[in-house]
C-alpha cells in the first residue's frame, strides 16, 4: 500500500510538470527565486559587500538564462527573450563593475536590471 | 545563557534584531552601529545630505481617490473625436481591465472645455480656472504609471514604494536621512481636510523598519490641529517641567536596560518634542493672523475651498518654520455627498470633479502663487499626487475606473524646469506613449531626493542584515526635468 502512495505521489508530480510545461506558464518558484536574488544582490552592493554581490550576480545570469530558454522554446515572445537577455547581460556587467570594485557602477546597472523585470512583467502578466 | 549574559551578548555584537534596526547609515557619517547610533547621536539632529539641496521642504499634495488628469490637464483631441465609441483594441494592447460592469465607450464631458496657458502653453480644463494661471511654475511629468490595485494598496505604494504595509513612508526616509531643520516641530508633519483621518491611514505615514522617531506626526483640520497641545490650567509649567524630567530619568534607565527599544526612545523624543511644541506650534499653525488677502489667495472665504486652504496656509507656515516633509492628503468639503468625499469617480464624474476640483483649484493655485511671492518657492517643491489615474473609456455611463498605465502628475519649485511637460500618454490618453519615458513612483521617489541632496541608491537603512533603501530595488531620476 505505502509503495503505491509512494508511485500515485511520483505519478502526479510528473503529471503536474507536464502540465506545467504545456500551459507554456514559467515555474513561479524560479521567479520568487529571481525576485530573491535581485534584492539581496542590491543590499550586497549597497554595503559593498563584493563576494556576495559576485554570488548573486552569477546566480541571476544563470537564472535568466533559464528563462531566456523557456520564451525561446515557447515562440512568439519576442519582447521577453530580449528582456531576458539584456537582463543576463546586465547580470554580467555587474559582475564586471564589482571585479572593478566600482560598487556605484553595479548599484546602476542593478537598477537598470530591475526596471528591466518590471517592463518584462507589463507585457507578460499571469492572467 | 542567562538574560543577563545574554543581553551583554547582543549589546556587545550589535546583532540583536533591535540592533540591526539601529544600525545604518547616516549621509556624512557612514555606517554605524546600534549602540552609537542611538547613544552617540540625537536622531532627529540635522544630518549633512550627500550633495548640495535644492530644496529645504517637500509639501505632497497627494489627491485622495485618484483624479481623472484626463479632465483636467491631458488635453487629447483624438479622445473628443472618438468619444462615445468603443475603444480601438490597438489602445488596449498589453494591459488587462478589469472594469466592473465591462469597458465602456471612450468618454468625454459634455462640459469639458480646453484652454493654454502662460508662456509655456500648458493645457487646462475648465476645471482649474486658477491653477492655470500658475502654468508657468510647473512641471508636468504626463507618462506616470503604477501598479493599479485597490485604492489603499496603491496609496501604500505611492508612499512606501510597496504593496505591502511594513516599508517606511517617503516623510520618514527624509527625516531619518537628513534630520530636523527646527527641533520645536516635528520634522515630518501630517495634515487632511475633511471630518476623518485619511482611510488609507497612518500606515502611509509609518517609519516601517526605520526607529519609530521617524513617523510622520498628523495634525487634525479645523482650529485646533494638535489634540491636548495646551497644558491644563491646574498645572503650572514648573510643575509640568518636573513631571518631564522625572520621566526622562526614568525612560533613560528603561532605555539603558532595553537599548534596542526604538519605541521607547521615540516616547522619550516625543515627550520633549510636545514640551517644547507647546510654546512653538501654536504659533507655526495658527492662521488668525493672516491678513484676509492671504486668506481670499487661499480659498478660505469660499466654502467649497475653506478646509483644504486652511490646511495649505499651514502647510506654508510650517515651511516658514523648517518642517522638512509636509503630507497633505485631500479630504472633502464640509457637506459633501457620501459619494463625493474624495476624487474616486466611478459615476457622475461632472458632479464629482466639479466639486473636488472647487475644493483644491484655489488653494493650490494660492500656496504656488505664496511660496513664490515670499522666495520660498526656489527652496521648496510642492508635488501634486495621485495613486493613479482614471480610463479614457467610460464607466458607469459618465464616470471614469482606475487607471495606472498613463496619468499626469506635477511638481513645481526648486530645481525644477519650470514651465516643463516630460512624457505623453497615447492618442486617447489610456496608456504611457513611450515605456522608455515612463515613470513610476519609484522615480517620483528617487527624482524628491536628488532635488534634497540625496542619493536614493546611497540612502541606506541596514533592516535584519539587509540593506534596504526608498527606492526598494528601483528608481531612476527624472534627470530631463532637473534644472
Amino acid at each position: 500500500m505505502q509503495r503505491l502512495t509512494v508511485v500515485l505521489a511520483a505519478a502526479l508530480v510528473l503529471v503536474g510538470g507536464v502540465v506545467r510545461a504545456a500551459d507554456g506558464e514559467l515555474d513561479m518558484d524560479l521567479m520568487q527565486t529571481i525576485e530573491d536574488t535581485n534584492k539581496s544582490l542590491a543590499s550586497n552592493i549597497a554595503t559593498q559587500n563584493g563576494a556576495g554581490s559576485t554570488a548573486d550576480a552569477k546566480e541571476l545570469q544563470e537564472l535568466f538564462g533559464k528563462v531566456e530558454a523557456h520564451f525561446v522554446a515557447k515562440g512568439g515572445a519576442d519582447d521577453a527573450v530580449d528582456l531576458s537577455r539584456k537582463s543576463k547581460d546586465l547580470a554580467g556587467a555587474i559582475l564586471k563593475s564589482v571585479a572593478e570594485k566600482n560598487f556605484d557602477s553595479a548599484s546602476e546597472s542593478a537598477t537598470t536590471l530591475s526596471r528591466t523585470c518590471r517592463t518584462c512583467h507589463t507585457f507578460y502578466k499571469k492572467s | 545563557m542567562s538574560n543577563d549574559s545574554r543581553r551583554e551578548f547582543l549589546r556587545h555584537t550589535g546583532a540583536g534584531v533591535g540592533g540591526a534596526a539601529l544600525s545604518g547609515f547616516i549621509p556624512g557619517i557612514g555606517h554605524v552601529q546600534a549602540a552609537s547610533a542611538a547613544e552617540l547621536v540625537d536622531p532627529l539632529a540635522p544630518k549633512a545630505p550627500h550633495f548640495p539641496a535644492k530644496i529645504k521642504s517637500v509639501i505632497w499634495l497627494h489627491q485622495n481617490g485618484a483624479p481623472s488628469t484626463l479632465d483636467l490637464y491631458d488635453y487629447k483631441p483624438e479622445l473628443v473625436k472618438l468619444a462615445g465609441q468603443d475603444i480601438p483594441a490597438s489602445f488596449l494592447k498589453g494591459i488587462k481591465t478589469s472594469t466592473q460592469g465591462g469597458v465602456g465607450k471612450l468618454f468625454v464631458s459634455p462640459k469639458r472645455s480646453w484652454k493654454q496657458y502662460g508662456e509655456s502653453g500648458a493645457w487646462f480644463s475648465d476645471l482649474l480656472p486658477n491653477l492655470a494661471q500658475q502654468a508657468d511654475k510647473m512641471t508636468f511629468i504626463k507618462s506616470s504609471t503604477t501598479v493599479g490595485a485597490t485604492h489603499d494598496i496603491s496609496i501604500l505604494k505611492l508612499n512606501t514604494g510597496d504593496l505591502n504595509p511594513g516599508r517606511p513612508s517617503l516623510g520618514a526616509w527624509i527625516t531619518y536621512a537628513l534630520g530636523s531643520a527646527n527641533p520645536d516641530l516635528p520634522p515630518y508633519v501630517v495634515m487632511y481636510n475633511g471630518d476623518r483621518e485619511p482611510q488609507a491611514g497612518s500606515v502611509n505615514w509609518s517609519s516601517g523598519f526605520l526607529p519609530a522617531v521617524y513617523q510622520g506626526t498628523a495634525f487634525r483640520p479645523g482650529p485646533s490641529p494638535i489634540l491636548y497641545l495646551d497644558r491644563p490650567e491646574v498645572r503650572t509649567a514648573q510643575q509640568q517641567r518636573a513631571e518631564l524630567d522625572l520621566l526622562k530619568r526614568l525612560n533613560a534607565l528603561g532605555a539603558q536596560h532595553h537599548p534596542s527599544d526604538t519605541e521607547l526612545r521615540a516616547r522619550i523624543q516625543s515627550y520633549e518634542l510636545a514640551d517644547r511644541m507647546q510654546a512653538a506650534a501654536p504659533a507655526a499653525v495658527d492662521i488668525s493672523k493672516e491678513s484676509d488677502a492671504t486668506k481670499a489667495l487661499y480659498g478660505i472665504d469660499d466654502k467649497t475651498s475653506q478646509s483644504y486652504g486652511e490646511v495649505l496656509l499651514r502647510a506654508r507656515r510650517l515651511v516658514e518654520h523648517g518642517v522638512r516633509f509636509i503630507q497633505v492628503v485631500s479630504g472633502f468639503p464640509e457637506g459633501a455627498d457620501q459619494d463625493r468625499q474624495s476624487w474616486d469617480a466611478h459615476n457622475d464624474l461632472e458632479k464629482n470633479h466639479g466639486l473636488m476640483a472647487k475644493m483644491v483649484d484655489k488653494p493650490i493655485a494660492g500656496l504656488l502663487h505664496d511660496l513664490k511671492e515670499r522666495g520660498l518657492l526656489d527652496t521648496t517643491l510642492v508635488v501634486w499626487t495621485s495613486e493613479f489615474g482614471r480610463t479614457s473609456y467610460g464607466q458607469s455611463g459618465n464616470g471614469r475606473d482606475h487607471n495606472p498605465w498613463g496619468y499626469t502628475q506635477w511638481l513645481a519649485g526648486g530645481g525644477l524646469k519650470a514651465g516643463f511637460t516630460y512624457g505623453e500618454t497615447d492618442e486617447v490618453g489610456l496608456q504611457v506613449a513611450d515605456k522608455d519615458k515612463s515613470v513610476d513612483t519609484y522615480d517620483l521617489h528617487a527624482t524628491v531626493l536628488q532635488l534634497l541632496g540625496l542619493d536614493h541608491l546611497k540612502t541606506t537603512f541596514l533592516n535584519s542584515g539587509r540593506s534596504e533603501r526608498p527606492t526598494v530595488v528601483y528608481g531612476k531620476v527624472i534627470k530631463d526635468i532637473l534644472a
